[in-house]
């Protein structure tokens, strides 16, 4: 039997991964766990049994990595402050709202206002994404592997969202700033929302976003809608435009 | 908020559970609506032979019982009439032709005018103010075994906390048909004058009243009830998703614009449908794939032939070697 080496330092800290099944548990108590797995230095945490509970995986810090482990219900992965989300099933209402930095990955179909008012980051819809995706968005990236529902993008003042099938109606209605490239078709496009030439730069970043999406998909073909930039300032000469908008 | 949910059984096994599943639904979306919870279910067919019909009265006062009884209206059920949570229930068979207003119009002179909430061979309509495991303690609604079934947790935004003011709404002058009502109808005011003065008679202030009426005045023009249904997409305002249980089968509806939300499972045995995923998971294991209808969506699942019922059932039993 040998001798212990003196002076050896311990194993290096290897935090394992927190499994936390959300069986029985209320929606405190999970995020009580999941800051614990947070403080005590883990760097992944897996939300077993989620079962489309609200609130899940909110405000998460950089560098930590949460699996939801089936559907998430409203506001999962909310003010995200940099942390890697995957959700491996459908997401309620306002998935990722008001993210500050970090990636939300849905596998399955997101609800209303996924992507609200984000700062930064990239959120990914695998599925489809319901009405209002991107509303007031600030900044960051959405990309909808599927079709989005009515309302796109409404008054998004700055950011991209890459849709790869088609939009409903209301695309880009009220946008401030910011794009909407879209694959598909439009349905009924929203006010003051107009097509604009896409250039060399509008692909490179398609394709750099689809990259960081998982998606491989040609570039070619998608189409760039802007604000028109007529509900900037009020004109009575364009009280139709307002009309409509309002 | 209020949270709606609905449940089609396409199997023997799951209409024998679909009380439980509702109202394990209703307690899921609980906190959405604390000022009321009910239910409405379509019960198995009935043979043709049987006549009588569920007759159900807010209000359990003796007086509306006694008006009841001079008006020759006696239980059939064995168990005489259940007053229950707020309610008289009570199975009879009408003399020929006598319908639920006519009744309703009888008992407004003998006993001031309490509304009847639900009338029909196969419809049970339980309601009530608090929450779903209230109505359960009231009525058992676990126990409700049929084809149909939708339910309701109730937060008051535009009207009075009572019984009567709760969902679902029977459709007043359709037999086993009911609604449930998640949103708000912006242009009630305006629709409630216009088919009140074409005679429609509504019995509580609450503006979802006006989508039962609105469908049986549509129907009585000679629409069918998708029909109804879709014409209800163009005339009503505001926000709305609603459900009807009808014995023919479950309607779903959504406004054009999508305000509230609404996720749908189609599977082999049952349509679910609920104002939130979480109803779906927590009375519903196993994998299922859950979708939100567009807006806009006017979706009908019909209830299986109580031939294809019995076919089923055949089928089962050999197929467990029995």
């Amino acid at each position: 039997m040998s001798e212990p080496l003196p002076n050896s330092d311990p194993p290096a800290a290897r935090p394992e991964a927190a499994v936390i099944d959300c069986q029985g548990l209320t929606t405190r108590a999970i995020g009580a766990a999941v800051w614990a797995a947070v403080d005590l230095g883990s760097k992944t945490a897996r939300l077993e049994n989620p079962g489309a509970r609200h609130s899940l995986g909110v405000a998460l810090p950089e560098g930590f990595e949460l699996v939801i482990a089936g559907s998430a219900g409203y506001y999962a992965g909310g003010l995200n402050d940099g942390a890697t989300i995957r959700i491996e099933g459908n997401a309620g209402w306002a998935a990722a709202e008001s993210q500050r930095a970090g990636t939300v990955v849905i596998a399955g179909n997101a609800g209303n206002a996924v992507a609200a008012s984000i700062r930064s980051g990239l959120v990914v819809v695998r599925g489809n994404a319901s009405t209002r995706a991107g509303i007031g968005m600030k900044g960051g990236a959405l990309v909808v592997a599927g079709d989005a529902g009515p309302m796109a993008g409404f008054m998004m003042q700055k950011g991209a969202i890459v849709i790869v099938g088609d939009a409903g109606d209301g695309v880009a209605d009220s946008m401030y700033e910011g794009t909407i490239y879209l694959g598909g078709q439009a349905g009924e496009l929203g006010a003051d929302a107009v097509f604009q030439e896409i250039g060399p730069a509008d692909h490179r970043l398609i394709e750099d976003l689809l990259g960081r999406a998982g998606l491989s998909r040609p570039v070619n073909g998608f189409r760039k809608l802007v604000a028109g930039r007529k509900l900037w300032n009020f004109q009575t000469s364009e009280r139709a435009v307002w009309k409509g908008a309002l | 908020m209020c949270g709606i949910v609905g449940f089609l059984a396409k199997d023997s096994a799951h209409a024998a559970a679909s009380g439980r599943i509702v109202l394990e639904m209703l307690e899921a979306l609980a906190r959405r609506g604390p000022d009321g919870a009910g239910f409405a279910g379509i019960g198995p067919a009935v043979d043709g032979h049987d006549q009588t019909v569920v007759i159900r009265i807010a209000g359990g006062e003796l007086r509306v019982l006694r008006a009841l009884d001079a008006l020759g209206i006696v239980d059939q059920s064995g168990s005489g009439p259940r007053l229950e949570g707020g309610t008289i229930r009570l199975r009879f068979e009408p003399a020929q032709g006598v319908t639920a207003g006519q009744v309703e119009t009888a008992l407004s002179a003998a006993a001031g005018a309490p509304e009847v909430l639900a009338f029909g061979p196969r419809l049970e309509l339980v309601k009530g103010v608090g929450p779903p495991r209230a109505l359960e303690a009231a009525h058992a609604v676990s126990r409700f075994v049929g084809p149909v079934a939708i339910g309701h947790t109730r937060m008051s935004t535009e009207s009075r906390i009572d019984l009567c003011h709760s969902q679902p709404f029977w459709i007043h002058g359709l037999p086993d048909h009911a609604i449930v009502h998640n949103g708000h109808i912006t242009n009630y005011h305006r629709l409630r004058r216009a088919f009140e003065q074409e005679g429609a008679r509504f019995h509580t202030e609450n503006d979802s009243e006006v989508i039962g009426v609105f469908l049986k005045r549509s129907m009585d023009q000679g629409l069918d009830l998708i029909q109804a249904m879709e014409r209800s997409v163009d005339e009503l305002d505001g926000s709305f998703n609603y459900l009807v249980a009808a014995p023919e089968g479950l309607g779903v509806v959504r406004d054009p614009h999508g305000f509230k939300p609404l996720v749908l499972a189609d599977a082999v045995e049952f349509t679910a449908v609920a104002t939130e995923e979480i109803a779906l998971e927590q009375a519903l294991p196993g994998p299922f794939h859950a979708r939100e209808p567009a807006p806009g969506s006017v979706l009908f699942f019909p209830a299986p032939k109580p031939a294809q019922s019995a076919r089923d059932a055949g089928q089962r039993l050999r197929s467990t070697g029995t």
